[in-house]
């Protein structure tokens, strides 16, 4: 069971008025967590999860120390914040160091907690998962994945007034299906457990694990290639990754223009592209809470293909004379009036790739990134899915890859394999994508 | 602590547990950041608790819990035991663990000086003085730093009679340097390894003259040659090597990849069980060990996280696969009777998962120095340091870019190249493995953070080499405009 606000609140302020005269910002956040693994169609471990932490930050001008413990006696406290204390005694100054904020309003937020998502069992989740082995084992197919599901509290005070507190629930399932000589996957993350289908989920993985058996060779270059959603929301998310406008402003990143200067307000992009974050999306809710407890709203990064927004912390802001911008805590990113299908019937011959993995830099000054595709490439020919490839590594950069969306389809929220962070974004068709050689992996 | 760990053994058998261990872990982190003269972060954490494994009816069960108390020590072992029959039903073959003698022990990483009684001041001093000597370079724009200390202390006690008390140590500084210039931006890093060690390791190196030497490197990369593809024969250092040993050997070889266990996420693995004994896993010079005994490594310990004695093992034996990675679940999958003792959690809340022990390639056994392996490559590329690293969901296809490359030129090191990286299928690369220098060249090196897992568990291991040759490997261009 987490901590209630009621309990979490009475905690923080306790802790600010047994320190009057200290500049104090304090938090608590409490986790339950049960998870499911399986492989090779059985369940391999089943665990509950809790965990509690107080994070204490005591700051004294420009100096500040920070402590964390997982306890909440009056002892451990006072330790904390006596370590806190400590440590900020000898930091040196930090001219970058930002005042602590007041009270703040913070934009309201679709419902992010749903106590069926909390209460969820290990025997609930043994039932979907038997399921889900039941059907792999009709079909002749091995099944592996993970099923999460929990609830999360978090609140936060300061000697100024600034309070929020947050909670949630979560439930992720993932599964990855495997024939004989293919494989598929399938994940999704919601807040409601309800809206999370292993069923749908399976029935994806069963397929893609089928349809990719036998796969041909086709050889490495530039392709065509329809990126289905899971694969397109890890790109955005790099891209994204790399919107600091500090970065970019001391000549670090592909955003760079030297001189101190930025791309903001230049075309990067396709003028097709249109990239935001907002935290009250209700398709893809996300706290509106940034750096040191800043409201979080509608942001625009890329809209018609211009960089419309890079991320600026209070201190960058200030110095640049701009407004703080937080890092994006969702991403949308809008598409055509398409379904898949449409995508892979306009085309005559390319490659349709369900996800990608192990996505690293490999060239900030272009953002080329490397990385492979897996469970399940196939090529397209005469707009229709022709027959199961082999997997690729791709060189690419996410900026050439926007550049070149010939079409989209609409808008889903997804995980992608890699990045871990769901999204809401189209399956992409995209002209000249460059993989670099053959991976032998199924 | 005995006392809590027999009332979570007795309440485990008790609600009929066939076998249970308890993890009661306290995890302390000192981590100081600075950036371009500044600290930006000092901050001091400590994590408490305990997590409980059970075997009933066959089936793992785990639960965890921040209390250490008594009651909520005996909720959680009748948690455990609850979960464990709900994930019975499912159950495909009973986990069988292979036997382990019982120990009564007290294990402790080998420091000197505990970097937790050294004055803050101390550290703060150093990231200062780094950063400043980085800053003086001419083309250095910023200058990182971070100074990361851990304690990991742990008492682990089973139903098979092992009650096992470990303190473990782990020092890890990075320093980086940027530089930024005509419309290029390039890192370079200091080299030294983070270790198993207190405070002595940083006493052990000359910061000032490396921050300095470093922050010029970092400038000549951004006057450096963009790399070519084409083929290149390659002469890796233990710094490097690092990253390529742990990708494409110590993943692969993990048995419960191997078998499918993490077939959703981390991936399986080409190396299949019929492999064993008879994948040529590359040349005859490749000696690859797998090892919880090496001395400071980032791996060792006195115990595995199942109670099992640390010991050191083949993986590959002059080029041929010999061995897997095992723990006591594991080892009947491979026939064998005991385990290689690779448990491991990261937190007293997960589950021990099978994770990569130190590995490392043994030295060449002919006398042969760095000075010579470049002597003796005509035409080639010299890599340094860890730079950007990916590798497919079997692990056969890699591609590693380092954090400075050098020409080789008729046997010597030439200009620096920069954008460049190489790319390869694991086999045909330790198969093009042609020289290894000699033991006194061998470096202990290691992974502070290596995922695998779901939920994600982040584990460290040392990776151990001495400079080795590569012949004739792929190159890939990671230059261009956008």
């Amino acid at each position: 069971m987490i901590l209630q606000e009621k309990d979490i609140k009475s905690l923080l302020e306790n802790i600010i008025a047994q320190n009057p005269g200290k500049e104090l910002s304090v938090g608590i956040s409490s986790s339950e967590t049960g998870s499911t693994r399986f492989a090779n169609n059985a369940i391999t471990t089943n665990g509950v999860y809790n965990s509690l932490n107080l994070y204490v930050a005591v700051t004294k001008g420009k100096k500040r120390g920070i402590a964390l413990v997982n306890e909440l006696s009056a002892e451990k406290i006072n330790e904390a914040v006596a370590r806190a204390y400590a440590l900020a005694d000898v930091a040196p100054e930090n001219p970058e160091l930002m005042p602590s904020l007041g009270p703040q309003a913070y934009p309201k937020i679709p419902p992010v907690y749903f106590q069926k998502s909390a209460d969820f069992s290990p025997g609930q989740r043994a039932d979907a998962i038997l399921e889900v082995i039941e059907k792999a084992k009709k079909n002749s197919v091995t099944a592996a994945g993970f099923f999460e599901t929990g609830s999360y509290a978090s609140g936060s005070l300061n000697s100024n007034g600034l309070y929020y507190f947050l909670t949630a629930s979560r439930a992720y399932y993932s599964n990855t299906i495997r024939s004989e000589g293919g494989s598929g996957w399938a994940s999704a993350d919601d807040e409601n457990v309800e809206k999370v289908s292993t069923e749908g989920l399976s029935d994806r993985a069963l397929r893609k694990a089928l349809d990719s058996r036998k796969a041909r060779p086709l050889a490495p270059g530039k392709y065509t290639v329809i990126l289905e959603p899971a694969a397109a929301a890890d790109m955005v998310w790099f891209l994204l990754y790399n919107f600091s406008a500090r970065e970019a402003d001391e000549g670090r990143t592909f955003l760079s223009l030297g001189e101190g200067k930025n791309r903001l307000g230049e075309t990067l992009v396709s003028p097709k592209i249109t990239i935001f974050s907002d935290p009250a999306f209700p398709e893809i809710p996300a706290f509106p809470i940034g750096e040191d407890g800043l409201p979080q709203s509608k942001t625009a990064w890329i809209e018609k293909g211009v960089v419309k927004n890079l991320s600026y912390t209070r201190f960058w802001a200030q110095k640049m004379d701009k407004e703080p911008v937080g890092f994006p805590p969702n991403i949308i990113m809008e598409g055509e009036d398409h379904t898949l299908e449409e995508l892979i019937k306009s085309t005559k011959r390319g490659v349709l790739v369900s996800r990608f993995w192990y996505i690293r830099d490999l060239n900030p000054m272009i953002l080329l990134l490397t990385g492979l595709t897996r469970d399940g490439t196939f090529l397209i020919e005469n707009g229709k899915v022709s027959h199961p490839v082999n997997n690729f590594r791709f060189n690419e950069s996410p900026v050439n890859m926007l550049k070149n969306v010939e079409m989209m389809s609409r808008p889903v929220r997804v995980v992608g394999g890699e990045v871990g962070q769901s999204a809401y974004v189209p399956a992409l068709k995209v002209k000249d994508f460059n993989f670099s050689s053959v991976s032998d992996a199924v | 602590m005995k006392d809590l760990a027999e009332l979570a053994l007795d309440t485990a058998k008790s609600k009929g547990a066939s076998y249970a261990d308890i993890r009661i872990c306290r995890y302390r982190n000192q981590y100081i950041m600075g950036r371009d003269k500044r600290i930006e972060t000092t901050a001091d954490t400590e994590d408490m608790g305990f997590g409980i494994r059970a075997v009933a009816n066959g089936a793992w069960g785990f639960a965890s819990s921040y209390r250490v108390e008594k009651e909520e020590i005996q909720r959680i072992a009748a948690l455990a035991v609850e979960v464990a029959k709900a994930s019975s039903r499912l159950l495909k073959q009973p986990v069988e663990l292979v036997p382990e003698p019982a120990y009564r022990d007290h294990w402790q990483s080998p420091i000197q000086k505990n970097p937790f009684k050294i004055p803050m001041e101390k550290k703060i001093d150093l990231i200062l003085k780094v950063n400043e000597e980085m800053l003086k370079v001419d083309g250095i724009k910023v200058a990182t730093a971070f100074l990361n200390f851990n304690e990991i202390w742990k008492y682990f006690a089973s139903t098979d009679g092992s009650f096992i008390e470990q303190d473990l140590f782990f020092t890890y500084p990075n320093f980086t340097a940027v530089a930024v210039g005509a419309g290029d931006s390039q890192t370079r890093s200091i080299q030294v390894a983070p270790e198993q060690r207190g405070y002595e390791l940083i006493e052990s190196v000359d910061w000032i003259e490396k921050a300095r030497k470093t922050a010029e490197e970092a400038v000549q990369k951004l006057k450096a040659k963009e790399g070519v593809a084409g083929k290149s024969d390659l002469v890796l250092l233990p710094s490097h090597l690092c990253l390529t040993i742990h990708e494409s050997i110590g993943h692969a070889t993990e048995l419960d990849r191997a078998l499918g266990w993490e077939a959703d996420m981390a991936g399986t693995s080409f190396v299949t069980l019929d492999k064993l004994g008879t994948l040529k896993y590359g040349s005859p010079q490749m000696n690859i060990v797998g090892d919880k005994l090496l001395p400071n490594a980032l791996g060792t310990v006195g115990y595995d996280d199942d109670g099992v004695k640390a010991r050191r093992f083949h993986i590959i034996k002059d080029g041929l696969f010999v061995g897997y990675q095992t723990t006591r679940e594991l080892a009947r999958f491979v026939n064998e009777k005991e385990s290689k003792g690779c448990a491991y959690a990261d937190s007293w809340s997960s589950f021990p998962l099978q994770r990569m022990p130190n590995i490392w390639l043994k030295p060449g056994e002919k006398k042969l120095s760095l000075e010579e392996l470049i002597a003796d490559t005509k035409d080639g590329l010299l890599f340094d340091g860890m730079g950007s690293f990916s590798i497919d969901h079997q692990r056969y296809n890699f591609q590693f870019g380092g954090d400075a490359i050098w020409e080789i030129k008729n046997g010597k090191v030439g200009d620096m190249v920069k954008n460049v990286a190489y790319q390869s299928k694991t086999t045909d690369f330790w198969g093009s493995l042609d020289a290894v220098c000699s033991q006194e060249y061998w470096e202990n090196w290691g992974v502070f953070g290596c995922g695998k897992g779901e939920p994600m568990q982040s584990a460290r291991m040392g990776h151990g080499s001495a400079p080795a040759r590569f012949r004739q490997v792929n190159i890939v261009s990671a230059g261009g405009k956008i």
